[in-house]
């Protein structure tokens, strides 16, 4: 397959197996190691897997075919961002502004993802110097014995020593703490990874996406099996606590609470869930699938990209985090952590358990590194759908749109590193950029799907060079299902998490910053869309969207 | 805190079936269908040269 379409000027992915690592990569992150075990436990271990696979094959598998149909379709008719997309589907001036969504939730994520990202690379570095292992007289031994000073002893003074270094080195005491002398290494780090971000971007879809991911992808699943059977090998490591064992940790983790499930919130929780785990809604399927030929398969590759996913966060995740730090913390200290934030358990339990762990220092490492791998798979997909749509809308050169992205994200990030305290703009960029907007997208496409594109032609499409039959009743729940479970959802969160978001905003200045921004950003996006409309309204392009003869 | 029933049968089942799911995506990747036979449109010339 050739990787550059030179007649056309498009790009196209090399392999089949490209693509699917690509969006296998844009899918893994850190919220599948991190926030799926942390909300099982909190929602009722194993009870939590009814809601969650009900919402896998609800809107998590249907609506990716759904993107992955509507991006090659696009494709084949020359655009490769959301707004070209959505307007060639639905011929309304309209259509191209919900295309604009669909650039801001990438962006606004990439925006503290990449710090997230740069954590995970400075805690791995951390554990090759032996910074943060005890006993070592590295950087955490002076937190312990603050700790001590405190009044803690044993394994409190280590627990309270890890959280209190995490909070100084994300910044987390006050705003611009994060930019303060002593933060050296984390902002070298940070530098570093952007930079590596963008020069991936900058190589092109096949010599840097592509790549990256399929190096990327397979080293993370070895690494993720060396700690998952390091984990699963740990048996009873203290035999003074015999309770803490493997055996018991799977128990904590999977033995169902069935009254779980009559709280709306654990519903709630595994939508949410599905949506960050697999990026439906998120604006970067689209893109990807876009670069797809005529008769390339989209059926099966989207459901390996599905299953890829799912089979680390379920079969990896849901073995390694909660067990782990059961093993070594024990149920009392658990039931006392938030396991629900996903930065507690990576960043405070997690390093807690690896000081315990005989060779913490190799799979603290592993298990960090691991975590830097799916965080710049992700992160590198988070830029390509803005890249697309800044050449093909505005006419940029790469290098220019390279640029101009740069400098939008870099604004974004410095905005987020300064304003650390609690993480307050981290968390508004994340729940109104992405949530929220991550609903509404997800809605507006699955209608678009639905109702406009119609499920006939979809099923025409989705079956183009198909390698699976896929049953026709997914068509039927993407046309009265999916929409009917997403309003449903939307309704539910705006009535039990709105009012308090809601709140919380109009109390904190900061949060209102971060609002200004994001809404900054849409409306920069949204201009950037009307003239890329009128751009191809004059050249005739969304008139004449018929299928190109080499797509 | 040991695993009940519920807890292994929820654990089996839905690590099973991902593992299946996984497992029956990789197997076609690999082992892809046969491409369905091109449908001859028109009469078929074939040279004959005696």
């Amino acid at each position: 397959v050739a990787q550059n379409d030179s007649s056309q000027g498009r790009e196209h992915f090399a392999t089949r197996m490209g693509v699917i690592m690509a969006v296998a990569g844009s899918a893994v992150g850190i919220g599948n190691y991190l926030r799926f075990p942390g909300l099982a436990v909190e929602h009722g271990g194993g009870a939590f897997m009814l809601p969650y696979f009900v919402a896998l094959l609800i809107i998590g598998i249907p609506l990716a075919w759904a993107e992955w149909t509507m991006g090659r379709y696009g494709g084949m008719r020359g655009f490769n961002s959301a707004p070209g997309i959505y307007s060639v589907i639905w011929p309304n001036r309209l259509a191209k502004y919900f295309g604009s969504l669909a650039l801001l939730i990438p962006l606004a994520v990439y925006m503290w993802y990449v710090l997230v990202e740069s954590w995970c690379l400075s805690y791995a570095i951390q554990y090759l110097n032996g910074d943060l292992l005890t006993g070592h007289g590295g950087r955490i031994d002076q937190f312990v014995a603050e700790a001590e000073q405190a009044g803690k002893v044993g394994q409190d003074a280590v627990t309270l020593a890890y959280k209190t270094y995490f909070e100084h080195f994300i910044g987390s005491n006050h705003d611009g703490q994060a930019l303060e002398a002593g933060h050296t290494l984390p902002l070298i780090v940070l530098v570093l990874v952007f930079s590596l971000n963008f020069a991936c971007i900058y190589r092109g879809l096949s010599r840097g996406i592509e790549k990256l991911c399929n190096i990327g992808i397979p080293l993370l699943l070895i690494l993720s099996f060396a700690v998952l059977f390091r984990v699963l090998s740990l048996g009873t490591p203290d035999a003074a606590k015999p309770d803490q064992n493997l055996i018991n940790g799977l128990g904590y983790m999977w033995n169902p609470n069935g009254a779980a499930l009559r709280n709306p919130e654990a519903w709630l929780d595994a939508a949410g869930q599905i949506f960050f785990t697999l990026g439906v809604g998120f604006g970067i399927m689209i893109n990807y699938s876009s670069y797809l030929r005529a008769k390339d398969d989209i059926a099966l590759s989207s459901l390996t990209a599905t299953a890829i996913n799912e089979f680390s966060e379920v079969c990896h995740a849901g073995l390694i985090t909660i067990p782990a730090a059961f093993i070594f913390l024990g149920a009392t200290a658990l039931n006392s952590e938030p396991m629900s934030s996903t930065f507690h358990v990576g960043f405070v339990v997690l390093p807690n358990v690896f000081d315990s762990m005989f060779g913490g220092r190799v799979f603290g490492f592993m298990w960090f590194f691991m975590l830097f791998i799916a965080a710049i798979a992700a992160s590198v997909s988070m830029l390509q759908p803005c890249i697309a749509f800044l050449e093909e809308g505005l006419g940029l050169k790469r290098r220019s749109s390279a640029a101009l992205l740069g400098l939008m994200a870099a604004t974004g990030c410095l905005f987020v590193l300064y304003f650390s305290k609690d993480s307050r703009a981290l968390a508004t960029f994340d729940f109104w950029g992405a949530t929220v907007c991550m609903l509404l997208l997800a809605l507006f496409q699955t209608i678009l799907y639905g109702w406009v594109f119609g499920i006939e032609r979809g099923n025409v499409e989705l079956h183009r060079g198909a390698q699976i039959r896929v049953p026709r009743f997914f068509q039927l729940m993407l046309k009265y299902v999916t929409p009917a479970y997403l309003l449903g959802i939307l309704g539910a969160y705006g009535y039990y998490k709105l009012g308090d978001e809601v709140a919380n905003l109009m109390k904190d200045k900061v949060a209102m910053l971060s609002i200004g921004f994001v809404g900054l950003v849409l409306a920069i996006l949204m201009l950037f869309t009307h003239l890329a409309g009128r751009r191809w309204q004059r050249e005739g392009r969304l008139v004449n969207a018929a299928p190109k003869p080499n797509a | 805190m040991a695993p009940t029933a519920a807890g292994w049968t929820i654990m089996i089942v839905s690590i099973g079936s991902v593992c299946a799911l996984t497992a029956f995506c990789c197997y076609r990747l690999i082992f892809p269908l046969p491409a369905p036979p091109e449908e001859i449109r028109g009469e078929v010339h074939v040279p004959f040269d005696p």
